[in-house]
């Protein structure tokens, strides 16, 4: 029994041995091999994909000559950084191990979307250049910086300069947030708003820039060297290398399993604070991406983000922003319309051609190419046309101006043939009757003709009126902060967009709602059978309501639509 | 006001002279030559089978329709043309708005403005052609209504009345021009026959207040009781035309006797 003793202690100790060596292997290996072992090497809590390069392996590829995010340790031969870690805890999420192939920078996507990799983490900025290659989980925040006209004449060198002043920025990047930042620091500073065109594309952005309807563009640093680069003797960077825009692990497109993979795994990582510690280990002060950053692509549904965004200001300010331009263009188009209409019935061919011409022309091509060709053709007539480049300026329409043109010229159209149906529904012994009391045509049109077409005109108008309220997204694409836009703009970055889109939607509900109700009102008041108020006073509710008991035949009720 | 055109002193004794009219709807003729004079004071019927054109007349009286050739003398005024050159030339519209206004003109279908009560529509023209301030209008026309007997209907919309009282309506509201010819395209065509006395009495009193009138109407009995003279127009022509017991009584003409005789059938 007492050889039996130490025995038994000596099992137990070789066993807490073994263990212990075990876990000390275990820690020393995740070390070594990468260093991911900050927090529990906890089971797997993120479904690996199943169309991986080597099963139960996530092959990772990396340019590793970029330290501290990734470089070769000397020391060891083997692959390091704060990516690497970060990438080595992703896959540990998915119960992967992570191997990590050296690659070229510049044909590192290539190589991602030749299968070479199952992913690509190489403090690739995120460019939209690259996601049309790939999708990216951001995971780090690179510099940005600001490009400005050659000479940098109105001496801008940070964002503080920009009060007042026309930027330019590529939608759902970071850049765009801090010029919110800075546009709200003027604004408290009472110093005049930043006014931001904020575009899909970069090229757009630095095309802003070109075509001088913008002073600066600000974009990820690497970005404004390209475009400095490109563009000799045009440009000049403003200020120096600050703030940080993301940069992302690489995923090839349409691999949806291996990007929900990794931003889920990335987001617990985020969430558990793994993320954070990685920055301490590595020395890394800035960069670090804020945690709701990154929560949308998980699959649940942000109610947190849609409450904060459906009763705030940027919503509030977008549906006004939809409704105004709705109104204004949908006016412009019924006046447009009205003479379009007049011009079309004109028994002169002078009139009515141009006319014909002109509905044929806008019911016939997009409404997003006509927007689009204000927008970004018109500037460039004078270059190509050579003229004097102080006159350039003049054919560069701001947002506004071309959404407004372009919505109510379009809409002119299609109210034009509206209104012709409503003129032509009007019994013509009405213009005779006019005219034989010694009415001129507009005389009689206005007090007579119109009145009586405009309840004919109401109801297709109505149906108009819906769809411009929800045409006026087609404005996103320049920029315009309407409710689709803002939406995007507020969603992209935070992997929200569904959501906000959905606020959006909410939004675009209760505007055509209203405006049913508007459109109801309406076409009561232009009803020749409405009771008039004489009456009203002498009948009883019955009779309004119902028509019941009227005195007078002829006349029937109020429900009873005449003739 | 230009009276008294190239004409001269004639036309003064005449609300009305057409001369040699000629309409035609493409290859249709609906006046072949047509010669009409109406003085001042009197009473014009018009009388013939449908399609005989003589609506188109009256049409083109004040110009709702455009004549291909003759001419039109209202208060020694050429109607819808102008004289260049010994060319027709068609007036500008102020001219033709001037003129017509000056000419009432009373549809079969009444043609009241919908969208309007009695009363707007009895002020329209005047408020906005003549320029008349509405005070001074709507006074006018409540003596109007007064006149046709529908004062209690002043604020009520058309759709609410019946087919006399709308063609009322219409006739106060054609008075309140102060015209200086009347023009009646078979007022009472479209009423059921209980409605057609009222409007009938309206007609009869204008008459005998001496407004000039030119009536087409199918109702031969009032033709005989107010015309000072009648017009029997058949294919786009006058066939007779003379006082009334010469056409009603001694007509000439076997097509006018045809026609009346099957009138009085039916």
């Amino acid at each position: 029994m007492s050889r039996q003793r130490p025995a038994s202690l000596s099992i137990l100790l070789m066993g807490s041995c073994i263990i212990l060596s075990l876990l000390l292997t275990a820690y020393n290996n995740s070390n070594s091999t990468s260093s991911a072992a900050i927090a529990n090497p906890a089971m797997p809590t993120v479904t690996a994909p199943k169309d991986l390069l080597t099963l139960g392996t996530l092959t990772v590829g990396s340019d590793t000559t970029y330290p501290p995010q990734e470089f070769i340790d000397t020391a060891t031969g083997q692959a390091t950084g704060f990516d690497i870690d970060l990438i080595t805890a992703i896959a540990q999420r998915m119960g992967l191990k992570a191997t990590i192939v050296p690659a070229g920078f510049d044909t590192i996507i290539d190589s991602l979307n030749a299968k070479r990799f199952d992913v690509v983490i190489s403090a690739v900025a995120i460019s939209d250049e690259r996601k049309q290659k790939a999708d990216f989980v951001p995971y780090f925040n690179a510099g940005a910086s600001l490009l400005v006209q050659k000479g940098n004449p109105k001496h801008i060198d940070s964002t503080r300069d920009l009060c007042g002043l026309n930027v330019g920025v590529q939608k759902g990047t970071v850049e765009q947030d801090y010029l919110t930042t800075a546009d709200k620091a003027c604004r408290a500073q009472h110093k005049a708003a930043i006014n931001l065109t904020i575009l899909q594309n970069q090229t757009d952005v630095v095309q802003l820039l070109a075509t001088g309807r913008v002073a600066a563009t600000y974009q990820d640093s690497p970005i404004t060297d390209y475009y400095l680069q490109q563009n000799a003797g045009r440009f000049d960077v403003g200020g120096s290398v600050v703030n940080a825009v993301p940069e992302g692990i690489a995923i090839r497109k349409g691999d949806t399993a291996m990007f929900n993979a990794v931003q889920t795994a990335f987001n617990q990582l985020q969430a558990d604070g793994t993320y954070r510690k990685l920055f301490k280990k590595w020395g890394i002060t800035s960069g670090e991406l804020p945690l709701n950053r990154s929560q949308g692509a998980t699959g649940v549904f942000r109610w947190d983000i849609f409450w904060q965004f459906l009763f705030s200001p940027f919503f509030l300010r977008a549906a006004w922003t939809t409704l105004w331009i709705s109104v204004v263009a949908q006016f412009l188009g019924i006046v447009i319309g009205l003479f379009l209409a007049l011009m079309r019935m004109s028994r002169f061919p002078f009139l009515n051609w141009p006319a014909r011409a002109y509905i044929w022309f806008f019911r016939g091509s997009p409404l997003l190419v006509q927007v689009l060709v204000l927008f970004d053709g018109l500037p460039r007539i004078p270059q190509a046309l050579a003229l004097d480049p102080r006159l350039w300026q003049a054919f560069v329409l701001g947002p506004i101006t071309v959404v407004l043109i372009a919505f109510s010229l379009n809409e002119g159209a299609y109210m034009a043939e509206i209104i012709r149906a409503g003129i032509t529904s009007v019994d013509v012994g009405q213009m005779e009757a006019a005219k034989s009391l010694g009415m001129r045509y507009a005389l009689a049109m206005r007090r007579i003709i119109l009145p009586q077409a405009a309840r004919v005109i109401v109801p297709p108008l109505g149906n108009e009126f819906n769809n411009m309220l929800k045409t006026t997204s087609i404005a996103s694409v320049i920029g315009l902060l309407e409710l689709t836009n803002t939406a995007q703009i507020f969603g992209s970055p935070t992997f929200t967009t569904f959501e906000l889109l959905l606020v959006a939607t909410l939004y675009y509900l209760l505007l055509t709602t209203l405006w049913s109700y508007v459109q109801a009102w309406i076409e009561k008041r232009l009803d020749p059978n409405r009771t008039s108020k004489l009456d009203l006073q002498k009948k009883g509710w019955t009779q309004r309501m119902l028509g019941f008991g009227s005195a007078d035949t002829r006349g029937a009720g109020t429900l009873v639509s005449g003739h | 006001m230009s009276t008294i055109a190239e004409n001269g002193g004639a036309a003064t004794q005449h609300m009305v002279r057409a001369e040699q009219i000629v309409k035609r709807f493409g290859s249709l003729t609906i006046l072949n030559g047509i010669d009409l004079s109406v003085k001042h004071g009197q009473v014009v019927v018009i009388i013939g089978p449908s399609g005989s054109g003589k609506t188109t007349l009256l049409r083109c009286i004040n110009h709702l329709e455009k004549i291909d050739s003759g001419r039109i003398y209202v208060d020694g005024e050429l109607v819808g043309y102008r004289l260049v050159k010994g060319h027709m030339v068609e007036s500008s519209e102020g001219d033709i708005a001037r003129m017509r206004a000056k000419i009432g003109f009373v549809f079969q279908r009444f043609n009241l403005f919908p969208h309007l009560t009695v009363l707007e529509n009895i002020i329209e023209a005047p408020v906005h052609v003549l320029g008349q301030s509405k005070a001074e209008a709507t006074e006018y026309a409540t003596a109007l209504l007064d006149k046709v007997g529908l004062t209690e209907k002043v604020h009520v919309y058309p759709h609410k009345l019946s087919g006399g009282q709308q063609q009322r309506v219409a006739i106060a509201r054609t008075l309140a021009m102060k015209p200086k010819l009347m023009l009646f395209d078979e007022a009472t065509s479209a009423l059921d026959p209980e409605l057609v006395g009222e409007v009938l009495k309206v007609m009869r009193q204008l008459a005998e207040e001496g407004m000039t009138m030119i009536v087409v109407t199918h109702e031969m009995a009032f033709a005989r009781e107010i015309a000072d003279h009648v017009i029997f127009m058949d294919k786009a022509v006058i066939v007779e035309q003379g006082p009334p017991e010469q056409i009603f009584n001694q007509a000439q003409n076997e097509r006018t006797r045809d026609f009346l005789g099957m009138i009085h059938e039916g």
